[in-house]
């Protein structure tokens, strides 16, 4: 049996993990491969900087909270493991600042030691009178990728460097199931107006003194939008961009300069520091994330579709749970596959 | 009398700020600093530099916290400044965690540290062998970089510092009108202090960028600091112990321990061996003195003894030391002026 994973970012190869580690004793014909344009160092997870935290409010989607909560305890659990410094994954504390109370967000039992900032903490932040602190994860993707293709490489999973046009291309080819990870390019293989970029701006510095992550908010203008700090194994990530429906991967000068001021305005001994990198990617954005089955039809041929993109700022956050609740309706397609009589024919 | 001058012994944490208290109190004073060892090469740089304090026997606890208070608020200051990576202070979280639930389960400065509370079960359960165990948020002063940085502001306000070994306080007393004695674990040869003895300190001092948290037993032996470039892991506890060579077998002890609290560090680089003398007493010695011979008085204070709570409350007991010369040189006005009658 033929899986073809299209995209090799953090949800296209943690996937593909999954669905080999759950089905290739189960299946012994299993045969999975990774088609993507774009590899670590090149994808969007790799810009990131790659702190475990969903956004503020799940607008009731519980199912998100889940995967995001899976997530958290599946790496937790790897975190004693000798693979943590190999898969880039530490703890890491910091801030969440507000210019005004707000409830408690939905993950808040899934953190550690989750509480409100005292008055002499807030007093660091000049301009901000309310905030948490609590303890999470970092997972680096420029680590973590490459460890998910040793493991995956491992496993006799291939991978195939070729920009994918359409479904059809790789299920017309004998592919039994394809497993769609293609991020924010994902409405090129069948539209979807609900995708939309989110594009983020990002300067890389070196400043190792800065132990923390800092994340500010300002409600009015929308999640990410606000400067933030977070502190990496090499670098320092700071950020503050969110241009919903901006395609361009070009640095703006303009936003460097937004995020520049902001931060440094908010550690000033940021000044300081000795700017590495610039970097914009495009957070495949969507008022929730693609995560179901669809069976594509050609003619009279037809394939099996899992979709699984569009998750905007959180794709790390959510990634494990997400590969699961794939692999989970892969079980479900191996159960139909079993139970069918005459093979369907492939497109 | 012309501008009185203070000689500060010792260039440590201790020797360093008390010198920068002493020109902050006393413009007019003229300051030298005189020491066999400057950074990199004092106790004070094999330290980790963690806001932590060590309670002192001989001391009432409302004065040790006055002291801890004085420096937090001073550091916490410059953390916040512009300054602060190049002074390195810079705060960081942690645990401190218990075998067994200590019996002070509120330590006195629970409330200058930040966001001081007991650990959740679910923070515990990353600490399978502990029980009990806090989470704060503190200071740290990376050295060489705050020495240096005291050095620098030293050097602006025209304090001279030379390398040279004073070996009694009586060669200074031509020269010098007040002698301040930081020596540390030097004071015990320099004064005779018998009461004052090493507690030796064996660390490694490792590249793991990835540590961002501190881990602390609360029995004291084993630790994780990390700081700017490098996290320090500890240590050892060993009293009347002066030698200063590292002893390999317990270099692989700390390092085990440390592992133990902190699996990943087995993937750290780099790692380099340090030994420190703690300069302990039961209590910090921080006293003027009047010493006679022939006739001639020499004006000392003391301030030394620090043990290993030296960081925490070093700019306390540099603004009391500046206090007390202050004392000190309106005495000699006081002399100089009933000398010209």
């Amino acid at each position: 049996m033929r899986v073809a994973i299209i995209g090799a970012g953090v949800i296209g190869l943690s996937t593909a993990l999954c669905i080999h580690e759950q089905y290739h004793s189960l299946v012994p014909s299993l045969e999975l491969e990774v088609y993507a344009d774009r590899y670590t160092p090149h994808t969007t997870s790799d810009g990131a900087a790659g702190l475990w935290q969903p956004y503020l409010s799940d607008h009731g989607n519980l199912q998100e909270t889940l995967w995001n909560k899976e997530t958290f305890d599946y790496l937790l659990g790897h975190l004693g493991s000798p693979a943590a410094k190999e898969m880039g994954l530490f703890l890491i504390s910091g801030y969440n600042l507000f210019t005004q109370p707000v409830p408690d967000p939905s993950w808040k039992n899934i953190v550690l030691g989750f509480r409100n900032l005292t008055a002499k903490e807030l007093e660091l932040f000049p301009g901000y009178s309310y905030g948490w602190f609590n303890t999470a994860l970092m997972l680096e993707c420029r680590s973590y990728l490459p460890w998910l293709t040793n493991r995956l490489t491992q496993r006799g999973v291939k991978f195939f460097h070729k920009k994918v046009e359409s479904f059809q291309e790789v299920s017309g080819d004998g592919v039994d199931v394809v497993i769609n990870c293609t991020g924010v390019r994902a409405g090129e293989l069948q539209p979807d107006p609900e995708l939309q970029p989110g594009r983020g701006q990002v300067i890389k510095v070196l400043a190792p003194w800065v132990k923390h992550f800092i994340i500010t908010h300002d409600i009015e203008s929308g999640i990410y939008n606000s400067p933030y700090i977070i502190p990496g194994s090499e670098f320092t990530v700071l950020g503050g961009i969110y241009q919903h429906g901006n395609w361009s991967e070009e640095n703006s000068a303009q936003d460097h300069k937004t995020i520049w001021e902001n931060c440094c305005r908010l550690l000033p001994a940021l000044q300081k520091a000795k700017i590495v990198q610039e970097w914009s990617g495009l957070r495949p954005a969507r008022p929730w994330v693609r995560l179901e089955r669809e069976t594509v039809r050609h003619g009279h041929l037809q394939a099996e579709v899992i979709h699984n993109y569009g998750h905007g700022g959180f794709g790390i956050t959510i990634h494990w749970g997400c590969a699961m609740a794939a692999a989970r309706l892969f079980g479900s397609i191996l159960q139909e596959k079993k139970g069918a009589s005459p093979p369907q024919p492939r497109l | 009398m012309a501008a009185p001058k203070v000689a500060v012994v010792g260039a440590g944490v201790i020797g360093l700020s008390t010198a920068l208290c002493i020109t902050e109190t006393c413009p007019s004073c003229s300051v030298t600093v005189l020491s066999d060892q400057f950074s990199p090469n004092t106790t004070s740089d094999v330290a980790a530099g963690m806001l932590i304090p060590h309670t002192y026997p001989g001391t009432p606890i409302h004065v040790q916290k006055q002291w801890f208070k004085e420096t937090f608020t001073y550091l916490f200051a410059i953390s916040n400044s512009a300054e602060a990576s190049e002074a390195g202070i810079h705060l960081v979280s942690g645990w401190q965690v218990f075998k067994n639930t200590p019996k002070e389960e509120l330590p006195f400065w629970s409330d200058v540290v930040l966001g001081f509370r007991p650990m959740s079960e679910a923070e515990l359960q990353k600490f399978p062998q502990h029980r009990f165990g806090q989470a704060f948020t503190t200071l740290k002063c990376d050295c060489p970089p705050y020495l240096l940085w005291l050095e620098k502001r030293l050097k602006a306000t025209g304090v001279q510092m030379y390398t040279r070994k004073v070996a009694d306080l009586w060669e200074l007393h031509s020269e010098y009108n007040v002698v301040v004695n930081c020596a540390g674990i030097g004071a015990h040869q320099l004064v005779g202090d018998e009461k004052l003895f090493p507690i030796r300190g064996q660390v490694l001092k490792v590249h793991a960028p990835w540590v961002k948290n501190f881990i602390r037993d609360g029995d004291g032996l084993t630790y994780i600091y990390p700081g700017i470039h490098r996290v320090t892991l500890g240590g050892t506890r060993e009293k009347g112990n002066w030698s200063l060579s590292p002893d390999p077998g317990t270099t692989k002890d700390i390092f085990d321990r440390c592992c133990s609290l902190e699996p990943s560090l087995r993937g750290a680089q780099d790692i380099q061996v340090k030994v420190g003398l703690r300069p302990t007493r039961r209590c910090v010695r921080l006293q003027r003195e009047v010493l006679s011979q022939g006739g001639v008085k020499l004006l000392v204070v003391h301030n030394y003894g620090h043990g290993s709570g030296g960081f925490s409350v070093h700019r306390g007991t540099a603004k009391e030391a500046a206090h007390l010369v202050g004392e000190c040189t309106a005495a000699l006005q006081g002399s100089s002026s009933r000398a010209k009658l």
